[in-house]
């Protein structure tokens, strides 16, 4: 119940209480002394009246009449030379530069309090800085947004990512088709590049190394290879929690083989076992497969020899397992039988093999040198494949149904495909012979393939993280949630400690206003570091956020004109002047002797 | 009166003149001269052209004064005075030898030029080219002393920056650096405003360096820790070092900053020279019939020079099979062309080379670049002129094995040609020769059988060889059946094992090796056509070559099928298995079977302290980690893509622990020397309670 119903309810009652009092006094009332039937009248109807205007003296009605003109306010980008009608009034924010005849106020809040009559807001120039989108509460919004700027106008940075592991940055640029885009690793090597087509989308990929933060560079070039725009692109390596692994084989080969290698050299503590034939097999330790053991695995690879060879019990626990969250890959090594399904996921096919050919991730040498690094004492960098020699590799000619693709080969056919089961998910994949990678020195794309692989099925993260609004710029308000008591420690090492937001419940959300730009830290149970871009960065990027908020603002005030009328009152003093009258009216009224039965005895002596 | 004197006398004016004149013109050729000597080789070169130019001067001036003479003298009196009444040579003639009407017209003409003043004989010179010529000479003296010199050592230092100045603190003020390159590589030497330089390998570098104030002493220190004091002479510091390494050095002051900036000596190391084979164009060349003489081009190519004289090896290798004898030797070959890309180019004599068997010539070109010390010496590929044997060279024995190789390899089909063709064969050769050759036919046919029975293990002897026909051992030499008697048994016979009872005693004619090369079909389908060929063989033999045809034919058939037939067995060699336990072998004991553990495959460890280091110099303010970093790249230069830029990056942190942008340079240039670790899990995000509750729920 809000305050204007408990004050409507309070007067209403107080209203019927005056009524029931006028009643009982007329009744009690000696004959001599009741009131005529005019003046009680007139009682009963000064009562409402009197609740009435003292309502509206607490909570004056909006002026509806009043609400006329217009504000143009313009905001960052606007032209110097706004056009305005006859009852338009021109307000320039703080970001618009240069605007002719303008008035300049600090934000739109001290506008429209200077300005309470005006109805409707023009927004000239790219749109509201977020300061300013909770002002306009009430008053329609007109908003014609420009076109898209040059440069980056999205950038989507990676979450964080494995030692080691490939990640992905994807964008979009405005205005550059026909461009290149380029990523630039921390030692200002480019790692990758790509044309931007007519739809600006732009993803690029790149390797990190060891747990930490690193900068990459995103480079924008228009068509005559001029350079654009550089913004950088904040990745978090996170240092990796201990993770399980289970393969089983149904028979050895270079397959597994590999794939252990890749299990133990990436520290995910591989338990396999290879069946060898005639119930024999080598362990490094017996796996046990029940429901409780398997709860601590994280991801378990399997071929289908070893599903198959698994039981009825066997593949009911690690169902069970999947559900509960753990991450099940299914290798297919031969024909699969009709009706072949793991856990939803279909495979059907012929016996056949096909080709795979593998999308290069580099687009040069130079580039998947610098993707490799130096190199290790196991793996060189002089025993590197060069780009243009990774081997056609060979899948088993299935299709898999019923699962999102993971894993496409330059074709664009599906190799690996995952769908989740309860917490967990299930893939399968028809790659047979990924261990020809590493022997034609391009390990790194093998662990890479299976990495991604493993990482997209793989049992969650447990123990809670902190969850960051990005970008977040320097000077400006962003969000951080679900990190308890959060401490957050700014380049310079300063700390300072958030207050979370009770109204934000469990998700337990702080505003944060960072200062400086730089790698920030939040410390304590979800600790994690951010970065924060500096106030003038990704201009482009601020431009798109400032025009769709707007536009949304816009979009809801012409759809329904939902008026808060808290935002709009008028004057109570004429409300309070009136209720002032009224109520002496009563007074003087019921004090009054005029209208009393004394005057006509007749009429009470019955 | 003298003759000469009114000559000197009157033609002084005009001689005084005309020296004038030319020193006018002269001086400012001169001028112009000397300060290009001033310019281009100092001032005692320039003081030195401008007092030979001045010398030349006055001596050509008054060389051409003395055009100025008597005869001119005469011309111009008569030219300029009508009352000379063109006699005025007389003036200047012996007055002895002339007559008297000469003598009074002599005295007559002095008396009229005593009278009036002799005016100007001397006709002036323009000065217009003497004006242009000054104007054109102070243009070009201005243009000298100003043109700017970059590339000539010497002349003003330029300034420096490396922090500001304050008073009574010793800093850098000026500063050049002067790069002599070796002389081999022939490069000019430079000087240059800055101390960052890229210079070829062994160059001089001489540092030139001013202080303000003069400090003490000063010193450049390398950042490895060594010194090279600077000397001081007069108002500049001076070094010289040879830079046989790259290295970041600072110029340090006493009293001074005391870690002024790094700067950076890189080095452009000698490349060894280049050989390309012009021609021939393959580095195999058959000999042609008739060649005398051999022609060679190599083209060598160096980033600095080649030294003109190369030397080129040629060996010969001459006569066959073990009788073959080396000679070598070795010729100088002159280089023409450009002496980065020079042209080798040579014709061996073959008789002088003494190639004249067939055999082999090999040629070599061993180039050497101009580096000194210690050249480059690469040599070059092998060029190979091959003298085929001739055919009718060869005779004896070994000629006439030649000769009968190729019906050795005579088929079944050439064996069927070869009959049908003696049957057709009109008229029919009379009978004692139809045998000769239907005996010839069946020899093919005999050889072709026993070439196929060694497939089957067949032992031959007797005329035909138990050689494989590729074997290059001679007609002969393997050993018949009989010399396996001889040998003594490989090992000690053991009772029991009735295999050994067999080598010992017996002769298995089966050459297991040979027998298990075809499986049992192959087999049975092999000796049909030996069969078939011996019959062919026999009616061949008996000058029956009708009856030998279908023979041939069926042996023929057979032959394509074995050619057809696909599985060959072949020996297994290498694999060592254990044996197999007999006693155990079929009875469905698994006792002893257990899981086996697997081998260990861990990767040698990476060294993570750069990583380390890496990840807390992210946050950390401290030095121990640019200790560490120091200590570990010391260690691992070779590793490291670019040393001494991680250096410079670890000392400019060091001197600003502070600079956050030093910091990220620092990790930036690190990241290319981390190695990336093998990919493992990124987990996905957990999801909230209400996203777990969700996907319980699905089905």
């Amino acid at each position: 119940m809000t305050l204007a119903q408990s004050v409507t309810a309070i007067l209403t009652l107080a209203v019927l209480l005056g009524w029931i009092r006028l009643f009982l006094w007329q009744r009690r009332a000696p004959a001599s002394s009741r009131a005529r039937r005019w003046r009680l009248a007139a009682l009963l109807a000064l009562q409402p009246i009197a609740g009435g205007l003292l309502y509206c003296t607490l909570f004056p009605p909006a002026m509806a009449g009043k609400t006329t003109g217009t504000l143009v306010i313009a905001t960052a980008k606007a032209p110097r030379l706004i056009a305005t009608g006859a009852d338009e009034r021109l307000i320039a924010l703080p970001e618009a530069s240069g605007v002719a005849g303008a008035e300049r106020l600090p934000d739109l809040g001290t506008a429209l309090r200077r300005y309470p009559e005006v109805g409707v807001l023009r927004i000239v120039g790219s749109g509201l800085e977020p300061r300013d989108r909770q002002e306009t509460a009430g008053r329609m919004l007109r908003f014609e947004p420009t076109g898209e700027p040059r440069g980056l106008i999205a950038l989507r940075p990676p979450a964080s990512v494995a030692a080691g592991a490939r990640f992905a940055v994807t964008g979009r640029a405005g205005a550059l088709g026909g461009g290149t885009a380029e990523l630039l690793d921390p030692a200002s090597r480019i790692v990758d590049t790509q044309p931007i087509g007519p739809s600006g989308e732009i993803a690029l990929s790149g390797t990190v190394r060891a747990a930490g933060t690193a900068l990459f560079t995103l480079r924008l070039r228009d068509p005559s290879r001029t350079l654009v725009e550089e913004a950088a692109v904040p990745v978090w390596i996170a240092a990796s929690p201990r993770s399980r692994v289970l393969i089983l084989a149904g028979a050895p080969g270079p397959e597994v083989k590999y794939l252990r290698r890749w299990a133990t050299d990436a520290a995910l503590a591989p338990q396999v076992r290879v069946g060898v034939g005639g119930g024999a097999s080598l362990a490094d330790t017996p796996p046990d497969l029940s429901i409780a053991a398997l709860a601590k695995i994280d991801a378990m690879i399997l071929d289908d020899r070893a599903w198959d060879g698994l039981g009825a019990g066997g593949r009911q626990a690690v169902a069970a397992a999947v559900r509960g969250g753990m991450g099940l890959i299914v290798r297919i090594t031969g024909p699969v039988p009709r009706g072949w399904q793991v856990l939803g996921l279909t495979a059907r096919g012929t016996a056949d093999v096909a080709p795979v050919t593998l999308r290069a991730s580099a687009p040069n040498d130079e580039a998947l040198a610098a993707r490799r690094g130096p190199g290790t004492q196991d793996a060189p960098a002089s025993m590197a494949g060069a780009r243009d020699t990774v081997p056609v590799l060979t899948r088993q000619a299935v299709t898999i149904v019923g699962g999102t693709p993971v894993l496409r080969d330059i074709g664009g056919t599906v190799v690996a495909a995952s769908r989740a089961s309860g917490r967990g998910k299930v893939a399968l994949i028809s790659l047979q012979d990924s261990f020809a990678l590493v022997t034609s020195g391009h390990g790194d794309l093998q662990a890479e393939l299976w990495s991604d692989l493993a990482s997209n099925v793989a049992r969650r993260q447990t123990g809670p993280v902190a969850q960051i609004e990005t970008p977040a710029f320097a000077s400006q308000r962003t969000t951080i949630c679900g990190a308890g008591s959060i401490v957050v420690t700014d380049p310079q090492g300063v700390a300072g400690r958030a207050l979370v937001d009770p109204a934000t419940g469990a998700a337990g959300c702080a505003g944060y206003w960072p200062t400086i730009a730089g790698w920030h830290r939040v410390s304590g149970t979800a600790a994690r570091p951010f970065y924060v871009y500096p106030a003038d960065a990704v201009p482009g990027v601020r431009a798109i956020d400032r025009r769709d908020a707007t536009l949304r603002l816009a979009g809801d005030d012409s759809g329904a004109r939902v008026r808060n009328a808290a935002d709009s009152r008028g004057p109570s003093w004429p409300w309070f002047i009136g209720w002032l009258i009224v109520a002496g009216l009563l007074w003087w009224l019921e004090r009054a002797r005029i209208g009393r039965t004394d005057m006509q005895p007749s009429r009470h002596s019955r | 009166m003298s003759l000469e004197t009114p000559v000197t006398e009157w033609a002084k004016p005009a001689r005084t003149r005309s020296i004038r004149d030319d020193l006018l013109l002269g001086t400012p050729i001169v001028l112009v001269i000397a300060a290009l000597g001033w310019r281009l080789a100092g001032t005692a070169t320039s003081v030195g052209l401008a007092l030979l130019g001045a010398i030349a001067i006055v001596l050509i001036a008054r060389s051409r004064a003395r055009r100025y003479d008597r005869r001119w003298l005469i011309a111009a009196i008569d030219a300029a005075r009508r009352d000379a009444e063109d006699s005025s040579d007389l003036l200047f003639a012996d007055p002895a030898a002339l007559t008297s009407f000469q003598r009074l017209q002599r005295a007559r003409v002095a008396a009229r030029l005593a009278a009036e003043p002799a005016p100007d004989l001397y006709r002036a010179r323009s000065h217009r080219m003497a004006i242009a010529l000054w104007i054109v000479a102070a243009a070009a003296i201005a243009a000298i002393a100003l043109w700017p010199d970059r590339n000539t050592p010497g002349g003003p230092l330029s300034p420096a920056n490396e922090g500001a100045a304050r008073p009574g603190i010793p800093a850098l003020r000026a500063q050049r650096l002067t790069i002599v390159p070796p002389a081999y590589t022939g490069l000019p030497a430079r000087a240059l405003g800055t101390l960052d330089a890229r210079v070829p390998a062994g160059s001089r570098l001489e540092w030139t360096l001013a202080f303000t104030p003069d400090p003490v002493a000063a010193s450049l220190v390398v950042l490895d820790g060594t010194r090279t004091p600077l000397t001081r002479s007069s108002a500049t510091w001076t070094a010289t070092r040879i830079a046989d390494r790259a290295f970041l050095y600072r110029v340090v002051a006493q009293g001074g900053q005391p870690v002024p900036p790094l700067h950076r000596i890189d080095m452009v190391v000698d490349q060894p020279p280049r050989i390309r084979l012009v021609s021939p164009a393959e580095t195999l060349v058959q000999m042609s019939p008739g060649q005398r003489s051999w022609s060679l081009t190599f083209e060598a190519s160096d980033d600095y020079g080649v030294q003109p004289v190369a030397s080129l090896r040629i060996v010969v290798a001459q006569g066959e099979g073990e009788n073959v004898r080396f000679s070598e030797r070795i010729v100088p070959v002159r280089a023409t062309g450009d002496p980065r890309r020079r042209i080798f180019a040579t014709t061996i004599a073959l008789g002088g080379a003494g190639f004249t068997e067939p055999g082999d010539l090999v040629a070599q070109l061993t180039v050497a670049d101009a580096r000194m010390p210690s050249p480059h010496r690469v040599v070059g590929p092998g060029v190979i002129l091959r003298r085929p044997p001739a055919s009718g060279a060869e005779s004896g024995l070994e000629a006439m094995t030649r000769r009968t190789m190729p019906a050795y390899f005579s088929s079944q089909r050439q064996v069927i040609i070869d009959a049908e063709a003696l049957l057709a064969e009109r008229p029919r050769p009379a009978p004692d020769r139809f045998l000769a050759r239907s005996n010839t036919i069946a020899d093919d046919q005999r050889l072709l059988r026993m070439r196929y029975g060694q497939f089957m293990g067949e032992e031959v002897g007797g005329g035909a060889t138990a050689a494989m026909p590729t074997s290059d051992a001679e007609d002969g030499t393997a050993p018949t059946a009989d010399q396996h008697a001889g040998e003594p048994p490989t090992a000690a016979p053991q009772f029991g094992q009735d295999s050994a009872i067999v080598e010992t005693y017996g002769h298995t004619h089966d050459e297991s090796e040979a027998a298990t090369l075809l499986d049992p079909g192959t087999r049975a389908t092999l000796r049909q056509a030996l069969d078939n060929m011996r019959q062919s063989e026999t009616a061949l033999r008996l000058s029956e070559p009708r009856r030998a045809l279908p023979f041939a034919y069926k042996a023929l058939r057979f032959i394509k099928q074995v050619q057809q037939a696909t599985r060959i067995f072949l020996a297994r060699t290498g694999s060592q298995l254990p044996p197999v336990d007999l006693a155990r072998r079929l009875t469905g004991d698994r006792a002893d079977m257990a899981a086996r553990g697997l081998a260990s495959t861990a990767a040698a460890p990476v060294d993570a302290t750069a990583s380390a280091i890496w990840a807390a110099l992210d946050a950390r303010n401290d030095a121990g980690g640019l200790d560490a970093l120091a200590r570990w790249l010391r260690a691992n230069q070779a590793r490291v893509p670019d040393p001494l830029a991680l250096a410079a990056a670890i000392d400019t942190l060091r001197r600003d622990p502070a600079c956050a942008a030093c910091r990220e340079k620092l990790r930036g240039t690190l990241w290319s020397a981390l190695p990336r670790p093998a990919p493992g899990l990124t987990r996905r995000h957990a999801g909230d309670a209400i996203g777990r509750r969700y996907l319980d729920a699905l089905p």
